[in-house]
């Protein structure tokens, strides 16, 4: 058996390599860097199980485990109250911060029985384009983005704002989970009605039709706060129908 | 409980000493009073942890409070004072930090049974553990009164967040819970939390102070 630890926390690391040893667990990578992790992800994929923190800076447990990675997947946490949000990404078990070795042991027989199982649910590519319109008319209200080689349907109406992070872009949903795809915002810009949806910022596109509140340098959409450069102002005021 | 030093010092002089020692130093809290008749009211709140005092206050002896006194006591004294009459801990005058500080760490507030359980009685995990708390803790002695100073929150709450469970494996119940505390609330009531940093950062520097 063999696994790969993503925790930007050294000690937890090292506490987890001890256990591992222990249940003749080879380590096959170690990353503190949650985003290093995330570009990585289907190299990451290629293990029996991932031990993910949750508590990362710039990128989340929870922004890993949206790319679907096609492992086994255990959660480790200094506290318990993102458990249940946890399991709704079907991973094995939850670890609380600091657990012991017998608590690590059932997590591992929980990681067995699956494998043994063969379990885990993954939606093919096929599967996904089948939901695609059969009139091969493209339907300009649903988009289709790449995620770990899977594509995922999207109606832009659920889509409040789009943000730049680095190499990806982070898609902001009405009531989901928001999703991380590794694009440009001026790739995803291109796909996206002019008439709908607009630039406010050098790292924010947002939906015209969310937004509720508008100030002299910011902007709220849904209960998001997002900044407006001075530049995309008056472009921005102009699609708007304003009554003065 | 936060670190919270009760001084009894009837002289004006001596005040002032205890409060600029204590404002060139992080967070440690204080309440001075001036007599001994006050201590029973004072003690009552349980809002303290640890006494300074001295032997003798105007006409009253501090072995009349002994009953009510719980909690560990430092006694200033002077070149003459008899060691053998008492068996709380003792200091020279004039009181400086490095003594208090002492005396603060005197209190185990850490205990390495829940590591020693954890480490399955290992003796090198178990010092391999200890050097990684060891240098964490350090680090974030080291950083966190900048970040406090430039009210760095989201800095702060991911270094405490990360404490949180070495809290609760060194078996520091209050500063685990105040460690909780900061990470849940910090962002949105910095003013109240940047506090318990502080309260936090004592606590973490007696504990290394224990480890080591």
């Amino acid at each position: 058996m063999n696994c790969i630890i993503i925790d930007d926390d050294s000690f937890y690391i090292e506490f987890l390599k001890n256990y591992c040893k222990k249940l003749n667990i080879e380590v096959k990578a170690v990353y503190q860097n949650s985003v290093v992790a995330l570009q990585e992800i289907n190299q990451l994929s290629d293990c029996d199980v991932m031990f993910l923190d949750i508590n990362m800076p710039d990128i989340s447990g929870f922004d890993i485990l949206k790319n679907k990675p096609k492992t086994q997947v255990i959660i480790l946490s200094a506290d318990d109250t993102n458990a249940i949000k946890a399991f709704d990404y079907n991973v094995v078990d939850y670890l609380q911060k600091p657990f012991e070795f017998e608590r690590f042991m059932r997590a591992i027989a929980r990681v067995k029985e699956r494998l043994a199982q063969k379990t885990i649910p993954v939606e093919t590519e096929s599967q996904l384009k089948t939901q695609q319109n059969p009139s091969n008319k493209k339907d300009t209200n649903i988009i289709y983005v790449n995620i770990n080689k899977k594509l995922i349907k999207l109606n832009i109406e659920e889509i409040y704002a789009i943000e730049a992070k680095g190499d990806y872009v982070l898609i902001k949903l009405d009531d989901k989970d928001n999703l991380i795809v590794h694009t440009t915002l001026k790739r995803i810009k291109e796909k996206l009605p002019r008439n709908i949806f607009t630039q406010v910022h050098r790292s924010f596109i947002v939906n015209l039709k969310k937004i509720v509140d508008i100030e002299e340098s910011t902007i709220v959409v849904n209960r998001d706060v997002i900044p407006i450069s001075k530049s995309k102002r008056a472009p921005l005021m102009d699609k708007l129908d304003i009554l003065n | 409980m936060p670190i919270k030093v009760l001084f009894i010092d009837d002289d004006s002089s001596q005040q002032n000493v205890i409060k600029n020692i204590l404002s060139e130093n992080l967070g440690v809290k204080y309440h001075i009073i001036d007599s001994f008749e006050l201590l029973e009211t004072e003690l009552a709140t349980n809002n303290y942890t640890h006494i300074v005092t001295h032997q003798k206050i105007k006409s009253t002896f501090l072995k009349d409070y002994s009953s009510i006194i719980t909690i560990p006591v430092l006694i200033l004294v002077n070149e003459n004072f008899n060691l053998n009459e008492t068996s709380a801990q003792v200091s020279q005058l004039p009181l400086n930090y490095s003594n208090l500080f002492s005396f603060l760490c005197a209190t185990p507030i850490l205990a390495f049974e829940t590591l020693e359980k954890y480490a399955m009685g290992d003796p090198d995990f178990i010092n391999q553990v200890k050097e990684l708390i060891i240098e964490e803790f350090e680090d974030n002695v080291k950083e966190m009164p900048q970040l406090i100073e430039n009210k760095d929150l989201k800095e702060i709450k991911s270094k405490t967040h990360q404490m949180v469970s070495k809290f609760s494996l060194l078996e520091m119940n209050d500063t685990f819970e105040l460690s909780k505390e900061i990470d849940l609330n910090i962002l949105d009531d910095p003013e109240k939390q940047l506090l318990n940093v502080k309260d936090l950062l004592i606590d973490v520097e007696i504990a290394l102070t224990q480890l080591k």
